[in-house]
């Protein structure tokens, strides 16, 4: 018996039900869509979001045979070819944080009245937080977003990236050392 | 501060709207083109066999060799089972629950809701031997086919009309094999898959399972393969060529058996003999 969590249980009989029956590949996009758009979404804007988490299930249908179980899990096999789509749209993420930087006083659309003194503290970093982010490199980046945004273990970007599990906590430490300098904080 | 939980807020976006996902949803399902129906490929449900595992016909695979010869017919047998399964009471409940069986052992129970949501409980399987909600709800796999609840109660009662109902939705389905569209035998042994499944597994009333019995006897191609531990084997023709079905027509149940076809799809084989029991309650396990 092996120890798995329930999302990699069920997904190993998620996997076997599309090669069982490709049709059932949608019950893959009825799981994961709404994670893949929001992380794409996230990065980009809603629009490029939608058409690369799109993409991203139309791909992964046509390369469901090279999906390897034992190299990982399906949700980074996801999210990993959704950030090579995102990086096709450098430009377009890095206006997306200055935009996100000019209009960092914008209040959450979701926030309560007791969230309020956290909110209002937040909104002052925004800015500064948009212009860390801009300011990353790619595959720091990559990191930061998949680990905030999608949830990712560091396992999980381990897999989703193809890179080892200690280059996902270096480039997440180095990340969070720029940001914390950008943002006026000691690392 | 807790820099990543603001860069999550920071680039939240609000969640795709239905119509975003129903109509990328069907871009992807253009992009799949063509549908295949790999039956071929069973086998790879073996490693998560128990978590799909949802009811039960059963399938022995071909090593009968040495089968006593048949002493009545498989009609017989059948028409005896549809007797039994008309007879017997459904009960009432809010669950259809399904235990299964292994070599005596209780090795995982199963709950469907009527809108086809699940929960699953079983060592080895999600959640560990603790209670597990399973996926979101979703039609019920009857073989090859997909039907709600209602579909299922709305099934016809006569065995020559359910044949028929259930062939047309089989004809319908577009179900391909690598080969190509399914030829006229394969639909039919794909619609006896369908039939096995409602005598074993689905949450039919007894007047249906009794149909379904029927509509199996009347099938060309059924065969009396003598007895079985718990019943007696019977050859059927089903899509990819011919599977053996135990079924105890005392009790018009399938039992002891190494495989089965379960509510989730596919067909699952183990390495021990498996009993499938099924009835409604209104518990789920309290854990």
């Amino acid at each position: 018996m092996t120890t798995e969590t329930r999302g990699q249980a069920g997904d190993h009989e998620l996997v076997a039900r599309f090669r069982l029956d490709a049709e059932e590949f949608t019950t893959v996009y009825d799981r994961y869509f709404r994670e893949v758009y929001l992380y794409a979404a996230g990065r980009l804007d809603t629009q490029a979001g939608e058409d690369i988490a799109a993409e991203t299930f139309c791909l992964a249908f046509r390369d469901r045979d090279r999906f390897d179980p034992a190299r990982g899990g399906l949700r980074p096999w996801l999210f990993g070819i959704a950030t090579n789509l995102v990086a096709r749209h450098r430009r377009k993420e890095a206006r997306h944080y200055q935009a996100l930087a000019r209009a960092g006083t914008e209040p959450p659309a979701d926030s309560h009245e007791g969230r309020v003194v956290d909110a209002v503290a937040a909104l002052h970093m925004r800015p500064q937080l948009a212009r860390a982010l801009a300011a990353l490199n790619r595959g720091e980046r990559d990191v930061v977003t998949l680990v905030s945004l999608a949830e990712l273990t560091h396992q999980e970007v381990a897999e989703a990236l193809g890179v080892s599990y200690g280059t996902v906590g270096s480039r997440l430490n180095r990340a969070r050392k720029k940001i914390h300098k950008m943002m006026g904080h000691q690392p | 501060m807790n820099d990543l939980h603001e860069i999550r807020t920071l680039l939240a976006k609000p969640d795709p709207s239905p119509d975003v996902v129903a109509r990328r949803r069907q871009q992807l399902r253009t992009s799949m083109g063509h549908r295949t129906f790999r039956r071929k490929a069973r086998w790879i449900l073996l490693p998560v066999a128990a978590a799909a595992v949802a009811a039960g016909l059963v399938i022995v695979p071909g090593r009968l060799g040495n089968a006593p010869p048949p002493v009545k017919s498989a009609r017989d047998i059948l028409l005896v089972a549809a007797t039994t399964a008309a007879r017997t009471p459904e009960g009432s409940g809010t669950y259809w629950h399904i235990t299964v069986t292994k070599n005596g052992q209780q090795q995982a129970q199963y709950w469907y809701r009527r809108d086809g949501q699940s929960w699953i409980k079983g060592e080895g399987l999600k959640g560990e031997g603790k209670l597990v909600k399973f996926g979101r709800p979703a039609p019920f796999m009857i073989g090859p086919l997909r039907m709600t609840f209602e579909e299922l109660r709305q099934l016809p009662d006569d065995g020559n009309a359910l044949y028929t109902r259930l062939r047309t939705a089989v004809a319908d389905s577009d179900l391909r094999t690598s080969a190509g569209p399914l030829n006229d035998a394969q639909k039919d042994g794909a619609t006896v898959e369908s039939l096995v499944s409602l005598v074993s597994e689905a949450p039919v009333s007894p007047e249906v399972r009794a149909a379904a019995y029927r509509a199996l006897a009347a099938r060309p191609g059924v065969q009396d393969l003598g007895d079985a531990d718990g019943g007696r084997r019977l050859q059927v023709p089903v899509s990819d060529g011919t599977d053996t079905v135990v079924v105890d027509p005392d009790t018009a149940q399938v039992r002891n058996t190494s495989a089965w076809v379960p509510l989730t799809g596919g067909i699952v084989h183990t390495d021990g003999n498996v009993t499938i029991d099924t009835e409604w309650t209104d518990d789920l396990a309290a854990e």
